[in-house]
């Protein structure tokens, strides 16, 4: 068999087997297991890819931001001061249709300039707004669309994890990198603010109940003192998590933990905080990484197979051969990245297109940084994409709401994707959106 | 979180700096992921869209719970298989002296992380073993073994602060 | 007829490493094209890099249980399993020549029937030849050093195996990677870094770290060729003979991009961030290197103890070196 064709069987057999209920990584496991038998002919190198995954993908430093993101969440929500967030946007927001909506949307940038993985992103928005959202009358479906849509903005604004990954494969400088992603993650943010605009305008049924977008706007201001109250803890928790990170006392994963820590002392110092909760607040913890890590490692089996298949190789001869212009180029490398979204997890898909197109695209002499951009932002959309859309899992992992089901969140986190797809062609098309920083900064030197 | 954070601290505080505060992340990750897996598909909290699944349980639980075994089954041996995999590595790892981290630096040995791996998934294994036992009870109308709820940090906080 | 045999490379690095750009430009096309002399024999080769199969680090197993047929191992990362190779780390103000580095440890292969026999019979996989890794370190820094004493107290990133060598001259040393250090050196977590010319030109790390101290550290050795025993039992003796007789074109191609890179890396950094090397004095080198623990002698200890020649290898190694005339700030097998 070619790898094309077991990719395309693996793929059919993923969506009928997660569909009727299997347990998802399982289902990855699985087929990974058999593919890897069918294309050696020999169980034991299957056995040995499980054991490979299992042992390999999560042992390392990076992967420690995720408990301690998914810990900073909860202490975060558990003194209050998720409920306080939303109190704040709601107030300034109040008048404006979906307000609620587009403040999940900027609460999500602002906080994409403390973390640099999506996954920490949609932990602590889903635990933090969509109580928030439905005690407001929104949508289910509609609050854990805006919560998966906007954690892509952990990603793109920086600090980024798949950013420092492209400066790594292309030997450009993570600083420009992290300035390039300025300008798209913030017209993204305010295309998506757009989005839910329209969205509460033309299909208010789908965005909340009958009269509770109404409703807001007779709410009545909170006073200053409330005001003052609710927001100074969220400030320093921003300043001690960013401001830690940009004047140099740390790395962005160590963020995490001094995050985690000022989070513990605000739930302490608010009396929210007894022996007791502190116990489930941890199990929580290591529940929601269990979760997302057995995921991450199933998805990394699976996309192991398909390098013992082949496929990247065939695919990577194929493009070689052609004889295409740069415009052609970029769209079959944005299409592929695309479909390679859909079933891969984001590093992978970079780590094995990336040099791939480095080489295709030698000739043309294009601006690296701006590629950078363009590729995370195509990748990133992967991760809302069924059947493997790795913040849609993290978000239904995470969810207390278990009316809501996956399907629930890929749905309405569909719109989110086009307007991702929209942006990207604009970043595609007039490139300065990425570079006008990045050249201002080069200009300066 | 307590090691990173007092890694920083004492980096700028006494400008001497932890060792092996990477390692120590790194090990601890796969061991308390495999400690913890099994107690979170006790709990339901492995990922999967069970829409389709629940509906056909209620409707048809002949049915539902015969494609209940064939899922843990998989699970089982799928956990088997790793078992089968990890056990001489873990032995290679303790006998051989394997270490991570660099000499003169920060060392520890592999072998633990490895025995976890194989102990964690072998609890996994038999977690879900017993649910094909408890597909199976469902199949003669038995109810399914002990249960246990998720503890719902988010919900008890919020009940409280109204 | 001609038969087409599927062999499986991994690594988890991609072409720029450049010990897989090699691999793939100049290695494999070599095997082929040694093949086709006689058209007996073709490979189809599935080029597993990148981290598709294996993730960095996880060579060594991925070629021991059969996931890739063929890997690149990094042995510095692997201090605990083939500790044999650590000699050249144990060893620095010795060399700056990469290509003599990579034949010294080709040589121990070949005299120290050890080497191979850890690979066979630990980790199932056959060694056709090792390469060296970097020409050069250097400490990169914020601020000029000029003088050893400057060291002292500042903050010295550099990878684990390196660590010892800054600790040794009163640094606080933070273990570190390339993908961290632009970061790191631009928010000052750290105020220097042990790093090579082509490092710090690729990752600009000369932006943040501008001055380049030379105590001419040294070279390291870092790869081995391996191919599973398994798949290696079963070729034919003409596809072996070909996987055997190439390894040169990967060794040279490797050393050749390892040095072009010191010499680019080096010029992108003084042409964009007016980059300046420092050259240690003779003096400052030698107290350097006179700092450090018996680095050496402790490593060849540790092997006497585990039952392999470590005090043979480690005054093979340094006599190879000084037949060579290399620049020897301290004769570690004397200590
Ligand atoms: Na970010
Ligand atoms: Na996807």
């Amino acid at each position: 068999m070619t790898g094309f064709e077991i990719g395309v069987i693996s793929i059919i057999a993923m969506l009928l087997l997660i569909y009727v209920g299997m347990h998802v990584p399982v289902v990855l496991a699985l087929i990974s297991f058999v593919g890897v038998w069918v294309i050696k002919g020999n169980v034991k190198i299957a056995v040995s890819l499980l054991w490979m995954s299992a042992a390999k993908t999560v042992a390392d430093f990076l992967f420690g931001v995720i408990p301690l993101f998914v810990l900073m969440g909860l202490l975060v929500s558990t003194a209050g001061m998720g409920r306080d967030t939303y109190d704040i946007a709601q107030n300034a927001l109040r008048n404006v249709r979906g307000g609620l909506g587009m403040a999940t949307v900027i609460a999500n940038a602002i906080f994409a300039a403390i973390t640099g993985v999506s996954i920490a992103s949609a932990t602590v928005f889903t635990r933090i707004s969509v109580p928030e959202m439905l005690r407001y009358g929104y949508k289910g479906r509609f609050a854990v669309g805006t919560v998966a849509g906007s954690s892509v903005l952990g990603m793109l604004i920086p600090p980024s994890i798949l950013l420092i990954i492209f400066a790594l494969i292309a030997e450009e400088s993570v600083g420009d990198l992290f300035i390039a992603g300025i300008g798209p993650g913030v017209l993204l943010t305010f295309s998506f603010c757009m989005l839910i605009a329209v969205m509460a305008y033309v299909f208010p049924n789908k965005v909340a109940q009958p009269g509770a977008l109404d409703q807001h706007r007779e709410q009545e201001k909170m006073p200053r003192r409330e005001l003052w109250a609710k927001t100074y803890p969220i400030v320093i928790l921003v300043l001690v998590v960013l401001g830690g990170i940009y004047a140099g006392l740390y790395t962005p994963t160590e963020a995490g933990a001094a995050g985690a820590f000022v989070a513990f002392l605000f739930a302490l110092a608010r009396r929210q905080l007894t022996f007791r909760k502190l116990w489930d607040v941890l199990v929580e913890t290591g529940h929601i990484t269990a979760t997302l890590l057995f995921l991450i490692i199933a998805a990394s089996m699976y996309s192991r197979m398909l390098g013992i298949s082949g496929l990247p190789t065939e695919l990577g001869r194929i493009i070689g051969d052609m004889d295409a212009s740069l415009a052609e180029l970029l769209i079959i490398y944005i299409v592929i990245l695309i479909i390679l979204g859909t079933i891969i997890d984001s590093v992978s898909i970079m780590l094995i297109a990336v040099p791939l197109y480095l080489v295709v695209l030698a000739p043309f002499n294009v601006d690296l940084v701006w590629f950078g951009v363009v590729t995370v932002i195509a990748v990133e959309i992967g991760l809302l994409t069924p059947p493997l859309g790795l913040a849609v899992y993290v978000i239904k992992s995470t969810l207390v709401q278990k009316d809501i089901s996956l399907a629930d969140i890929f749905i309405g986190a569909a719109p989110f994707a086009l307007v991702m797809l929209f942006v990207l062609i604009l970043v595609t098309v007039f490139p300065e959106i990425a570079l006008y920083l990045v050249e201002l900064k080069r200009s300066l030197r | 979180m307590l090691l990173v954070t007092l890694d920083i601290v004492l980096r700028f505080v006494f400008n001497s700096p932890l060792s092996g505060v990477t390692e120590i992340v790194e090990i601890s990750i796969v061991t308390i992921l495999y400690l913890q897996l099994a107690h979170t598909l006790k709990v339901g909290r492995v990922t999967r869209s069970d829409a389709l699944y629940g509906r056909i349980l209620i409707k048809w639980p002949a049915m539902g719970n015969i494609m209940g075994i064939l899922f843990h089954l998989a699970g089982v041996g799928l956990m088997l298989a790793i078992v089968i995999g990890g056990w001489p590595k873990w032995l290679q790892a303790f006998h051989g002296g394997h270490f991570v981290g660099n000499t003169g630096v920060f060392t520890f040995p592999e072998w633990p992380q490895r025995l976890a791996l194989v102990v964690g998934c072998t609890m996994m294994g038999v977690q879900f073993f017993l649910s094909v036992v408890d597909n199976l009870r469902g199949l003669f109308g038995k109810p399914p073994l002990e249960h246990e709820e998720a503890v719902d940090v988010e919900v008890a906080a919020i009940e409280e602060s109204e | 007829a001609q038969e087409t045999i599927k062999l499986t490379a991994i690594s988890g690095y991609p072409p720029p490493a450049t010990w897989i750009g090699s691999l793939v430009d100049a290695y494999l096309p070599a095997v082929d094209a040694e093949l086709a002399k006689t058209g007996n024999y073709k490979i189809a080769w599935n080029k597993g890099i990148s981290g598709q199969i294996v993730k960095p680090r996880g060579e060594l197993e991925g070629v021991e249980t059969g996931l890739g047929d063929l890997g690149v191992i990094v042995t510095a990362f692997h201090a605990d399993k083939v500790p044999l190779y650590d000699v050249s780390f144990k060893t620095p103000f010795s060399s700056n020549d990469i290509a003599l580095i990579g034949r010294t440890t080709q040589k121990m292969v070949d005299t120290f029937p050890q080497y191979n026999e850890t690979w066979v019979r630990e980790f199932n996989q056959v060694p056709l030849a090792p390469t060296g890794a970097v020409d050069n370190y250097m400490l990169w820094s914020a601020k000029p050093i000029n003088d050893l004493g400057q060291v002292k107290g500042l903050k010295v990133g550099a990878a684990g195996p390196n660590l010892p060598w800054v600790l040794a001259i009163g640094a606080a040393g933070v273990q570190t990677n390339l993908a961290d250090a632009y970061n790191s050196l631009s928010t000052g977590i750290y105020e220097a870094m042990i790093v090579w010319r082509q490092g710090a030109g690729a990752f600009k790390l000369c932006e943040p770290a501008p001055f380049a101290f030379d105590a001419t550290l040294g070279g390291v050795n870092g790869f081995s060729l391996n191919v599973n025993r398994d798949v290696w039992d079963s070729l034919p003796d003409e596809v072996k003979k070909a996987l055997q007789s190439q390894t040169p074109a990967w060794v040279e191609e490797n050393v050749k991009r390892v040095n072009n890179g010191a010499k680019s890396g080096l010029a992108r950094c003084q042409k964009e961030f007016g980059t300046k090397v420092t050259k240690a004095s003779v003096e400052q080198r030698n107290a350097w290197a006179q700092a450090l623990p018996p680095l050496g002698k402790q490593w060849a200890e540790q092997r006497n103890k585990a039952g392999q020649p470590g005090t043979e290898i480690l005054k093979a190694w340094m006599d190879e070196m000084r037949a060579n005339n290399q620049p020897i700030a301290r004769h570690w097998d004397r200590d």
